[in-house]
């Protein structure tokens, strides 16, 4: 063979096994163990401590805030979307951080938006109640933790929290204080306290820090004014209470009993057989997962009570129909099921048809302003005012 | 035939040299190459007949999953509060403009034939949230009359046949036996073909560390039994992770209970995330 040709074949030669050691030399050891990849990466990519820890994690500190959490819808909403990741918390950092500027959080999800799907709970900002120049913080009037759906709850919804221990009417039982009467600032501000647990109660802690400082103020003026109320006609209270008790049924009966949709009317039966259906669900022999838990909030005789009055309402209603129309339903969740007046809101029973009727419209027009009437009034037709006026003024003022 | 070199010993420094360097340098490959040889041999003999290799992850057998991701549209009501987790949970570069995950929003103005698209990398969403750290969407479409709207999660889609791995000239960038489209950032030298392979722009060039990143299915907290952290985060379960192998995950549950579509299916990419609530002009 030509001395330049074996030349070239061991030039050749050396070459690719330069080649072949310095790909084998330079290969990681793992490579191609599962395919064109170093293996070692995989478990490499695997370790790392996650900073989600999941609501699991926190539930085992902050049991009664999990309770409460997970009781309301906000439930979705984890711990850490607001309280950002908990990572090593509590062992590195001492305190996650609250939210401060809870506008800006809230309206994250909550700020009306033509890209949000319909079923997202929205709020147009500049049109929400108590629009303030100086900004509210969200959480005056709503409990991030368990906000009420479909906006907050009026006293009458929230005095049926408090009525199983202090009496339907405030009245106190037992060996529980009588809440009507007090001043409201004393009220609001025990119950504060119980809330910051300032003052310990095992009952009443959990009980306020699921309310807002809203709820709170509402209550209090709640119960002072039911004070005055029954201060002024002593003889009336058995009344009052049974119209209290009425809160539980109005939301799905109809503010008079008369039957809404697929719940029946309560005022055309028998005082005898309301009361057994009531016994039945209370006992459980009738099953059903909505009355069930409210007739067995009922005593008997609070039972015996309602019975009476639907059965007796129903014959009233008969004799002098006084019927309350549809548009009443927007009415009685602030001014109370009979228009008797709740706390803050005025009582509209017995007032002249003529002044409701302006003043309905003079909200519906602008001309009288109140951030919680005026997009009330202007849902309703001409027609609905008179109506609504008409039936207003045909009720008897609660005292 | 063998002729005698010319020149014989005088002329023959650089010749001699290379001869000499030749030899050396042949006997050091060989034994390099006989060495690794068996060494190689030995290890693969062993664990194959032992059993198949798995990657030395506590408690974790990849061969046993086949992760899927699901997105309903009709869900997502733009929060992102996912996209914040991510770059939590991973580390993420800290702009508005590298994301593993994204949401993107599409609006037709009434009348119009075209949507118009942004997501949170948009100036004036940057502006609404305040800091390039912090997302949100504006509410530029407020007061205007509206045909249609609604957003869109965006991840990376995992794909049976990755286009981005495909084109990876180091091996840096792979297919996991699970399911998971993961890069080695050891191997990884920045020169970015997958950035462009990818038909989702699902992959971005981290100039901190001159590597390309993407998601990960937050790869460390799957193979510990968690969710990825934007699944973990959406507070309207608009995604949804779990295993295809499993049928009473949740994204089985998905898949039986849909109808569902990919990405740009003509790509041939095979996406294993798979959204309902999508519109044409979404891709």
């Amino acid at each position: 063979m030509p001395q330049h040709i074996v030349r070239l074949i061991v030039l050749l030669v050396v070459f690719f096994a330069t080649a072949v050691a310095a790909k084998i030399y330079f290969t990681d050891d793992s490579f191609y163990r599962y395919g064109h990849y170093r293996a070692d990466s995989v478990p490499e990519l695997a370790t790392g401590k996650p900073k989600y820890r999941g609501p699991a994690y926190c539930q085992a500190c902050h049991t009664e805030r999990h309770v409460q959490w997970t009781a309301g819808v906000h439930k979705v909403v984890k711990c850490e979307i607001c309280h950002t990741p908990a990572r090593e918390h509590p062992e590195t950092e001492a305190k996650l951080p609250i939210p401060t500027d809870t506008v800006k959080l809230c309206t994250l999800c909550h700020e009306k938006m033509p890209s949000r799907p319909a079923r997202q709970p929205q709020i147009v900002v500049k049109d929400h109640p108590y629009p303030h120049e100086d900004r509210q913080e969200c959480i005056t009037c709503h409990n991030p933790h368990a906000p009420s759906i479909g906006g907050l709850k009026p006293a009458v919804a929230l005095a049926a929290e408090c009525a199983g221990c202090h009496g339907a009417d405030g009245k106190g039982v037992g060996s529980f204080p009588g809440l009507l009467g007090k001043d409201a600032a004393y009220l609001a501000r025990e119950m504060k306290k119980y809330k910051a647990g300032a003052r310990q109660n095992p009952m009443m802690t959990p009980i306020m820090q699921a309310l807002s400082d809203r709820d709170i103020d509402v209550l209090a003026e709640y119960y002072a004014a039911l004070g005055d109320k029954s201060a002024a006609a002593p003889d009336n209270t058995g009344s009052s209470a049974v119209v209290q008790l009425t809160a539980k049924c109005v939301g799905c009966h109809g503010a008079e009993g008369q039957g809404v949709g697929v719940f029946p009317a309560l005022t055309d039966k028998d005082a005898a057989y309301l009361a057994d259906q009531m016994k039945n669900y209370k006992s459980g022999v009738r099953q059903n997962p909505v009355m069930g838990p409210i007739a067995g909030g009922l005593t008997d005789e609070q039972i015996e009570m309602l019975a009476k009055y639907y059965a007796t309402s129903g014959a009233k209603s008969a004799a002098a129909p006084v019927t309350a129309p549809a548009a009443n339903a927007k009415c009685v969740g602030c001014h109370g099921a009979k228009g008797e007046g709740v706390g803050v809101f005025p009582a509209l029973a017995g007032k002249d048809a003529a002044y409701l009727t302006d003043q309905l419209q003079n909200y519906k027009s602008g001309a009288r302003q109140n951030p919680m009437m005026i997009p009330i009034a202007q849902g309703l037709t001409d027609e609905e005012i008179e109506k609504l006026a008409g039936y207003y003024s045909s009720l008897k003022p609660s005292n | 035939m063998k002729r005698k070199p010319k020149g014989g010993d005088i002329k023959s420094g650089r010749r001699a040299f290379l001869r000499g360097f030749g030899k050396a340098l042949a006997s050091v490959s060989a034994l390099m190459i006989g060495g690794a040889g068996l060494l190689g041999k030995k290890g693969t003999s062993d664990a194959a007949v032992i059993k198949p290799e798995i990657p030395p992850i506590p408690d974790y057998d990849w061969t046993e999953h086949d992760w899927g991701y699901g997105i309903d549209a009709t869900r997502c009501i733009g929060c992102l509060r996912c996209v914040e987790a991510c770059k939590a949970e991973n580390g993420v570069a800290p702009t508005a403009h590298h994301f593993r995950t994204w949401v993107e929003r599409y609006v037709w103005l009434e009348g119009e034939e075209r949507p118009l698209v942004d997501s949170q990398s948009d100036p004036g969403n940057i502006a609404a949230s305040g800091s390039q750290k912090e997302y949100r969407f504006d509410n530029r479409y407020q007061d205007k009359k509206i045909d249609k709207a609604f957003f869109v999660p965006k991840i990376c889609n995992h794909c049976r046949h990755p286009s981005c791995v495909q084109v990876c000239p180091t091996g840096a960038t792979f297919k996991t036996e699970d399911g998971a489209v993961l890069i080695d950032h050891d191997y990884c030298i920045g020169c970015q073909y997958c950035v462009q392979a990818c038909p989702y722009g699902a992959r971005f060039f981290d100039p901190a560390d001159q590597v390309t990143e993407k998601c990960t299915w937050c790869y460390h907290r799957i193979t510990k039994g968690l969710q990825p952290a934007c699944v973990e985060v959406c507070p309207v379960g608009a995604r949804i992770f779990g295993d295809m192998n499993n049928e009473a995950s949740d994204i089985s549950k998905f898949l039986r209970e849909n109808r569902v579509q990919v990405l740009k299916p003509e790509t041939g990419n095979a996406p294993t995330c798979f959204y309902i609530g999508l519109d044409k002009e979404v891709s």
